[in-house]
């Protein structure tokens, strides 16, 4: 029994434009769902056709994008050539269809090594501009769907988003280096200058000036590099080009409000413990007093308790708002309310709340998952190595250990971006603003 | 629903055509969790159900002696057979799940995924042992770290075991029945505009209105509103073309999707 195994994806080609006015359509079409290429060099690109723009594309996204250049005015070519769909041929009896010549069987072309059956290769293979797939197929997802994405939208871009989280984690250490280094060998200067092994109190003074520094840029660091990496993933998931810097640059001018609604939810969801804090206490000394006991109080501890479990975690899609929707203060912190208000129309769990919770204990057990990874490695070294190497071993296990949290603490900052949109897609239809965006009436 | 991942196509003997999409890691590491889930749940009902059988009229007294007698002679050999009954708890019940449910088992059936060979059978008794034997590397640690890595780093996202049994795991569209296979009431529109609009209308029109229609009851009442009106104004693009909507909006695209469904035969 013969068997043939194959991914079945189409390269889809760009061969021609029909006429020279329909050169500015096409390009921006392609700018709509290329990544990495300005709509300049798209321009320049398109004249040197043919232009193979994916290899992977599945059947219904390279349907899409044949529509999509096709309306545009682009002489289009799949390979494989895709099946005309039947409910598609029925669909318009007495309209005018949109010329399908492009999608003519083609001649067989050369396969590249390693590419597939089928699949054309005529662009070269430094040409990085590939139509992304993730950005024609979003829609209500289920959990298992979040993580499904979350782990293809990782596993498709990862150097690329680990580039923009590792960023926060070098400065800091740069900098810690930096004043490490520079107040030891002050220190050192004054020991050999005579000055005795007596702590130099003086130095405190630029020491904490040289902290509270460090602790600025960190901070800045840290919401930059979150701000940019939730701007990258939705970026990827919309299907839109992002690159490390411009998504650093675009969040640079939200930063201010950014770190400012942090501090707010971080008072919020302060309060939110502490307050129910507060009244167990007065309500311990006036259960004492009524009934004898101050102990009866413990019967309000679980309701008392349900307050912060269920109203900080509704706060938490803030910063989604701060850099997606250029809300920030109290419209974000309500906006994120807002949007895990409700429930989906799908099975267990239904309430956007239940969702966020169970979705962020999945997490945990991926990133413990991760943590072992680098963890075991690491310790088994710090094991093996001798005595003499102790403190290399340590540095090494630390580097690990920062690289396992690095790794996992990126799926979970992805999967909320993806639930993020999950909602929306759910609750306001967002998807499909996009799909009528994508594709203009006929008419 | 949208769906992640990528897919394979397989040719039979008779070239007909197979296709299957992936399961993407998520809903495999989901799946996991239920079935491990169960696995503790039945492993702690054996174990208090043992207890209540020494429990059973001896008393309390005579248990903890019981239970000492039963343990010492064979000193740490009940660690080790601790560690083998969980093994083949764990492993037997993959493996006899995964034989007897054709490639399924309770927590994939949950999420809609089941293995299949690389050819697109099912998977044999051999297929499914050396895949779940495999399940103690990738596996190592409790949550699938080895797994983890080489399903991150495989195309088709398969774990060790995948790999030296030549499986897959696969999305199980179930037979799921077609959106509009209820036998919907024959629309009788007279109105020519309405006749018109729909016989205008695009596959991607068309689209956009069912995946509104189907979805609209979770969407906030404002939102479904304004998505309504964009999705008419975009069919009746012409201000004095429309038909009269008698103020329900969600009606008229309802009798659109009906007439558009019977003119072009969809189900």
């Amino acid at each position: 029994m013969p068997q043939n195994n194959a991914e079945s994806t189409h390269a889809v080609v760009i061969v021609g434009i029909r006429d020279e006015a329909s050169q500015a359509p096409v390009a921006r079409a392609v700018a709509q769902v290329a990544k990495n290429a300005s709509l300049e060099q798209i321009e320049k690109r398109i004249k040197t056709l043919p232009w193979t723009l994916t290899k992977s594309a599945n059947s219904s996204t390279a349907a899409r994008l044949v529509k999509l250049l096709e309306e545009a005015g682009a002489v289009v070519r799949v390979d494989p050539p895709l099946e005309e769909p039947v409910v598609a041929r029925e669909a318009q009896p007495d309209v005018e269809r949109a010329p399908r010549a492009a999608v003519e069987p083609s001649a067989p072309q050369p396969i590249a090594p390693g590419s597939g059956p089928g699949i054309a290769a005529e662009r070269p293979q430094e040409d990085s501009w590939v139509v992304s797939a993730e950005a024609l197929e979003i829609g209500p997802l289920t959990l298992g769907g979040i993580l499904d994405r979350t782990f293809q939208i990782c596993k498709n871009h990862f150097w690329k988003l680990i580039g923009i989280l590792v960023v926060p984690w070098l400065v800091i250490a740069l900098l810690s280096m930096i004043v490490a280094l520079g107040f030891g060998m002050f220190w050192l200067a004054g020991s050999f200058a005579g000055a005795g092994t007596e702590f130099p109190w003086l130095l405190l003074i630029p020491a904490l000036g040289a902290a509270v520094v460090v602790i600025i840029v960190a901070i800045a660091v840290f919401y930059l590099s979150q701000g940019a990496l939730i701007y990258a993933v939705s970026a990827i998931y919309l299907g839109r080009p992002f690159q490390v810097l411009s998504s650093y640059r675009l969040v640079l001018d939200k930063l201010v409000r950014f770190i400012f609604t942090s501090a707010l939810c971080a008072f919020f969801a302060t309060m939110l413990v502490v307050v129910p804090i507060l009244v167990g206490v007065v309500l311990f000394f006036v259960s004492k007093g009524l009934f004898g006991s101050g102990w009866w109080s413990a019967l309000t501890w679980i309701p008392l308790a349900i307050v912060p479990t269920y109203a900080i975690p509704k706060l938490l899609l803030f910063d989604k708002v701060v850099v997606l929707e250029d809300k920030a203060y109290f419209q974000a912190l309500n906006r994120s309310w807002n949007l895990m208000t409700g429930k989906a129309d799908s099975p267990w769990p239904a309430g956007y709340w239940l969702r966020f919770v169970i979705l962020m204990h999945l997490f945990v057990f991926i990133n413990i998952a991760i943590s072992l990874l680098f963890s075991v490695p690491a310790t088994i070294f710090q094991f093996l190595v001798p005595e003499s190497l102790t403190t290399v071993a340590r540095v090494v296990s630390q580097i690990m250990s920062n690289a396992g949290s690095l790794i996992a603490s990126l799926f979970g900052s992805v999967g909320v971006v993806v639930f993020y949109y999950d909602i929306r897609n759910r609750k306001e239809g967002f998807d499909l603003s996009m799909l009528a965006a994508a594709s203009e009436p006929r008419r | 629903m949208e769906k992640n991942g990528p897919s394979v196509s397989i040719e039979t003997a008779d070239h007909f055509e197979l296709r299957f999409r992936i399961a993407g890691i998520g809903s495999r590491f989901l799946a996991f969790l239920i079935d491990r889930t169960i696995q503790v749940g039945v492993l702690v009902a054996l174990f208090f159900l043992m207890l209540l059988i020494l429990l059973t009229g001896s008393g309390f007294a005579l248990f903890g002696e019981r239970l000492v007698r039963l343990v010492e002679p064979l000193g740490q050999w009940v660690i080790a057979l601790l560690i083998l009954a969980e093994g083949v708890v764990s492993i037997g019940y993959f493996l006899l799940f995964e034989y007897l449910w054709n490639g399924s088992t309770p927590g994939k059936r949950v999420v809609k995924i089941r293995v299949i060979r690389n050819d697109g059978r099912p998977i044999s008794f051999i297929d499914s042992a050396l895949r779940n034997v495999l399940r103690f590397v990738d596996l190592i640690g409790g949550v699938y770290p080895v797994g983890l890595v080489a399903m991150f780093i495989d195309s088709r996202n398969r774990r060790l075991g995948d790999l030296a049994a030549g499986t897959l795991v696969v999305e199980d569209a179930g037979g799921k029945a077609p959106l509009f296979i209820k036998n919907q009431p024959r629309v009788h529109q007279s109105d020519q505009l309405l006749k018109q609009a729909v016989a205008e209308m695009s596959g991607e029109d068309y689209d956009l209105l069912s995946r509104f229609l189907e979805r609209r009851n979770e969407m906030d009442s404002e939102r479904r509103k304004e998505l309504a009106w964009e999705i008419y104004v975009r069919i009746f693009n012409q201000p004095g073309h429309r038909p009269a909507t008698d103020g329900d909006l969600e009606k008229a695209l309802d009798t659109i999707a009906n007439l558009y469904r019977e003119t072009t035969r969809i189900l």
